[in-house]
């Protein structure tokens, strides 16, 4: 049962990353809470969800339109909600709350176009098959979510390291105005940081929403928390401390569960939180930087 | 045409405008005079984690009061449902109850979603002396609440025990295991329900797991825990929504032949559709039998499932139900006098209803007296009736 639960961890801690990571693109770059990021990550799914459904759209395009959308979504509400206030120095609060008004509005949209209802992908989007090894079992979905995270991991890497737009990405993350005066198109590049972002928010969401059969509009909500907790843990703008810190979390929720104290599972994740806040409030990775102007 | 006709012509038209002026206040008049309006609150989780069930229930209320005013049995007495959103949130159910019964003053209250929304509201109801009909809530203790508060379903320990005895009967069973989601108070308090249950029928409980928020969706630390145990019965009490994911997760932790047992709300859309072929031979207890050949009921789900594109289940069908015995008891009380219709809910005696094989209910100690029936999940996704 120990390597069975060892598993569950670090899957469920896979499951985390995935969400955390698109939620770290526009902290780290940015310094803006997205908070509607668990909205964008229910609205994908139900995009997805509604072109098999509806359009018999087999899965992999359909992962590819949730992603699209996401991605999109992210844009527009980078266009008319976030640039608009960041133009006019808007604080790091203003674009929190502006944030909060944009995730009840999606949610609002999606719960109405959902009609409140739960559904599920349709059976065999992905092969249901199931590998056995002594008391050990993994699902195909299961193996599926530890590549994407690994690969979302490996493509994050090389993105902010060995691109242009990546470069240009950790240049803004250090200093928006000395990002500008190297001529580097900062409102471009916000652009599409949020279209990454919503991306990956879109790739979880379809992921996430097969491997717990259920897709509804408050699907993404149960993890803006932890995703944040993996953040702050990880460090802003560090993804492999993202990715650390979600298995942290994914483990010792598991884990806490197995020795019987399930019930306190969120106060050891949060006590955690608390714990690192209080030694190390640049998280594991963080590193120790001028405030930006 | 000169000035004499101009004349006439105004004079014309003001005659016809005063004429048309009249006649429509004479209309809205007999409208007013022959009508008399009764409000009723309808408050409901229209949105957050229980909306799932509150939107089923509200389509099948307009259809119910649709069906009332088509029927004509309330006669000069007209229906007017209020919609109000409790939001899923123990606060806002308060606040809602307080707005129906004091800003929009109605007559009664008819609705409610989820338990831990009755145990906050319904008190509210009670101290505000409106007369009110929980349509959904299941926790035990709804019917002590007071005499302006009664029940058209009941509570489901009694039948989860009944359910427990039933399966133990055969001597099939001798291991068992709880899944409960500890924040809903509905399933807190059948926890130990269904494991003393479990134990008087020597059935021993070999894993007990929580789930902490009616949010999670993901159960497979809590069932790899279980599936070590190898229990041959598990009660999963989740909310709908969570009881089809967690079936599937069940079969997948190694599950494949226990037999999984939980309240009314497995016989919900959700659940068929999610779950699938995992929900196979699962078993749960229900009031209404969604093939009954009453009158009622078939007008119903034939309505319901033209209207909507699907077949009701066990919150539609609850929704339905509990308006159709509002309807008979604000025609005993013969208008919208609050304290009437209290005195009518207390005295009325048989109704009619959707739920049973007869047809027929009355109040005991407040709740609607009602036997369950057994049901146990297909593959395919329909129910069969156990003897």
């Amino acid at each position: 049962m120990l390597l069975q639960q060892l598993l569950n961890g670090i899957v469920a801690g896979s499951v985390y990353a995935l969400f955390a990571l698109g939620f770290n693109m526009v902290l780290g770059a940015l310094n803006i809470l997205n908070v509607a990021q668990g909205a964008i990550f229910a609205m994908s799914a139900f995009v997805a969800f509604y072109a098999m459904k509806l359009y018999a759209v087999p899965f992999v395009l359909a992962l590819l339109l949730a992603v699209i959308a996401g991605g999109l979504i992210n844009m527009i509400l980078e266009m008319i909600v976030f640039r608009p206030l960041r133009a006019r120095g808007g604080s790091p609060m203003s674009t929190l709350v502006a944030s909060i008004g944009a995730s009840m509005a999606l949610l609002s949209v999606t719960q109405k176009l959902s009609g409140s209802q739960i559904e599920r992908f349709p059976f065999n989007s992905l092969p249901d098959t199931q590998w056995i090894a002594g008391d050990v079992r993994v699902t195909f979905i299961q193996l599926l979510v530890l590549v994407t995270t690994a690969c979302v991991l490996i493509g994050s890497y090389i993105l902010l390291n060995r691109t242009k737009l990546g470069k240009a990405i950790r240049t803004m993350a250090f200093n928006e105005r000395i990002a500008r005066m190297l001529g580097i198109p900062t409102a471009g590049v916000a652009r599409w940081t949020f279209f990454i972002s919503g991306a990956l928010g879109g790739l979880a969401g379809v992921l996430l929403g097969v491997m717990f059969n259920s897709v509804h509009f408050l699907m993404g909500e149960a993890y803006v928390l932890k995703g944040f907790a993996a953040i702050v843990i990880g460090g802003f703008g560090s993804v492999a401390g993202v990715v650390v810190a979600s298995m942290l979390i994914g483990l010792s929720e598991v884990f806490s569960i197995m020795i019987g104290i399930g019930a306190f599972k969120d106060v050891v994740i949060f006590g955690i939180l608390f714990c690192f806040l209080i030694l190390r409030p640049n998280g594991m990775f963080g590193r120790d930087e001028e405030p930006r102007p | 045409m000169g000035w004499n006709g101009s004349t006439m012509k105004q004079s014309r038209m003001r005659t016809v405008a005063l004429a048309s002026m009249f006649a429509g206040a004479m209309s809205f008049m007999s409208v007013a005079a022959g009508a008399e309006e009764i409000k009723i609150g309808v408050p409901l989780s229209l949105t957050g984690p229980v909306a799932f069930a509150g939107v089923k229930m509200r389509d099948a209320m307009e259809i119910a009061f649709e069906h009332v005013a088509e029927t004509g049995m309330l006669g000069d007495l007209k229906l007017v449902p209020i919609y109000m959103d409790d939001q899923s949130s123990q606060p806002t159910g308060i606040n809602v109850t307080q707005q129906l019964a004091l800003r929009d003053q109605v007559s009664a209250i008819v609705g409610y979603t989820a338990s831990n929304i009755c145990q906050a509201a319904l008190p509210v109801a009670q101290e505000l002396k409106v007369p009110t009909l929980n349509g959904d809530c299941v926790v035990d203790g709804l019917g002590k609440i007071g005499n302006y508060v009664y029940n058209t379903v009941r509570p489901s320990d009694r039948f989860l025990e009944q359910l427990v005895a039933k399966i133990a009967a055969g001597g099939k069973f001798k291991t068992g295991a709880v899944l409960f989601q500890r924040e809903n108070p509905l399933f807190a308090n059948l926890a130990p329900v269904v494991t003393a249950a479990f134990e008087k029928a020597g059935i021993k409980v070999v894993a007990t797991e929580t789930v902490t928020s009616g949010a999670d969706a993901d159960f497979s630390a809590q069932l790899t825990n279980i599936a070590g145990a190898k229990p041959d019965v598990l009660a999963i009490l989740l909310l709908g929504g969570q009881t089809g994911p967690a079936f599937v997760q069940a079969r997948q932790a190694g599950l494949t032949d226990t037999i999984f047992i939980g309240v009314q709300n497995f016989d919900s859309d959700e659940v068929r559709r999610v779950a699938g072929e995992a929900a196979k031979d699962a078993l749960y207890p229900s009031q209404w039998i969604a093939e009954s050949p009453l009158e009622n009921n078939k007008r119903f789900v034939e309505e319901y499932t033209k209207r909507f594109n699907r077949e009701p289940d066990t919150f539609s069908a609850n929704g339905y139900n509990s308006v159709l015995m509002l309807a008979q008891i604000i025609k005993k009380a013969g208008g919208g006098d609050r304290e009437n219709i209290r005195e009518a809910m207390e005295t009325i005696g048989d109704m009619d209803t959707i739920f049973g094989t007869d047809g027929k209910t009355r109040f005991e100690d407040r709740l609607v007296a009602l036997t369950p029936f057994f049901f146990e999940m297909q593959p395919d996704g329909t129910v069969k009736r156990l003897d």
